[in-house]
């Protein structure tokens, strides 16, 4: 118990304010300029939506209960690191590794379907080269699946982290970076599958 | 203790949960809209305007109760610099779809924009290809003459 308030103390004292809240907030402008990134392929997406050429239309690719299981395993993987930090906010080691564990499997899970969808895609015809409407189809959804694969590495490295230095103060600011990192993925893709999963079925 | 000092943070397991519980009802809502035909009576622009509407909800769902940007030193610059990304990623957005849906106007065809109907019937008409299709660097166009 002791040790908890001594940390948390020591967190939201001196060195806090100039290594982990300033760190944190670099790392929010990081976000946000990556917000920037995904805004403009989703404008480019939005402008392609339709420009098939001689190719397949979207609509005929689209399955949705197979982006609803992507949608869920990448909700699911954002509530599961929410645990992890309420554990890290209690100085709890082994929760905050069980919970980033369960994270990373989900994110795996996602990624693995991904790499399928395309694949499947690609082998019937529906190939970044094919039209305009696919190029900036797998531009986008390829972004957002290359950011979450760097999240996965992340998380990898995390592991390592804590094993080096358990919950210091530098790993309560990386964690708590991880954190804005991974739910802001799970934002862009409230996005994705609803510019270009819904929309495009309708 | 360290009930104290999860408070102190605010980042309590009801917060995630509450969020978590939205998220899902707002996910659902929009994937059974779709794929259960709710919609089928509505106007195109309604739906979109309704799926369009559902995520925008779910963001904000997600950024209020996961990202908790509201607290720790750093509030109000999170909060203002947000707001600020927020404006630049509407001026993106809505300014490229306002400028494109101008120049595919203009150009009368625009951008190798095709509807469904002509994407089912392309195989059939390529054999006279040359004659009806003016091939751009934007794509290829079909005339509305035709």
């Amino acid at each position: 118990m002791n040790t908890t308030v001594v940390k948390t103390a020591h967190m939201t004292g001196n060195y806090s304010h100039d290594g982990g809240s300033s760190k944190v907030f670099g790392f929010w402008i990081y976000i946000l300029q990556d917000l920037f990134l995904f805004a403009t392929l989703f404008a480019n997406f939005a402008v392609f939506s339709s420009a098939y050429d001689t190719g397949s239309a979207g609509k005929d690719f689209i399955d949705l209960p197979f982006v609803l299981v992507e949608t869920f395993l990448l909700l699911f993987s954002s509530i599961t690191y929410g645990f992890a930090m309420i554990q890290m906010h209690r100085s709890n080691l082994t929760g905050v590794r069980l919970w980033m564990a369960i994270t990373f499997l989900l994110g795996f899970a996602f990624i693995a379907m991904e790499v399928y969808e395309f694949a499947h895609l690609i082998h019937e015809g529906a190939a970044p080269w094919t039209s305009a409407y696919w190029s900036a189809f797998f531009v986008l959804v390829a972004t957002h699946g290359i950011h979450v694969t760097g999240g996965l590495i992340w998380m990898a490295c995390m592991f390592i982290h804590l094993a080096l230095d358990g919950l210091d103060a530098h790993n309560n600011a990386r964690l708590t970076c991880l954190s804005l990192f991974w739910h802001f993925l799970d934002i862009i893709w409230i996005g994705v599958f609803t510019v270009v999963y819904l929309l495009g079925a309708l | 203790m360290s009930v104290e000092t999860h408070k102190a943070h605010g980042t309590g397991m009801g917060q995630y949960l509450a969020g978590f519980i939205l998220s899902v009802i707002l996910t659902v809502l929009a994937f059974c809209a779709v794929m259960l035909h709710w919609m089928d009576g509505w106007s195109i622009s309604a739906r979109v305007l309704f799926l369009l509407g559902l995520s925008i909800i779910q963001m904000v769902v997600q950024i209020v109760f996961f990202l908790h940007l509201s607290e720790g030193p750093d509030a109000k610059w999170n909060i203002g610099s947000m707001w600020v990304a927020v404006l630049c990623v509407l001026i993106i957005i809505a300014g490229t779809w306002l400028t494109m849906q101008h120049l595919n106007y203009n150009m009368m065809g625009g951008s190798g924009r095709v509807s469904r109907d002509d994407a089912a019937s392309r195989p059939a008409a390529s054999q006279s290809a040359t004659s009806t299709e003016v091939t751009t660097g934007m794509g290829v166009i079909i005339s509305h003459e035709e």
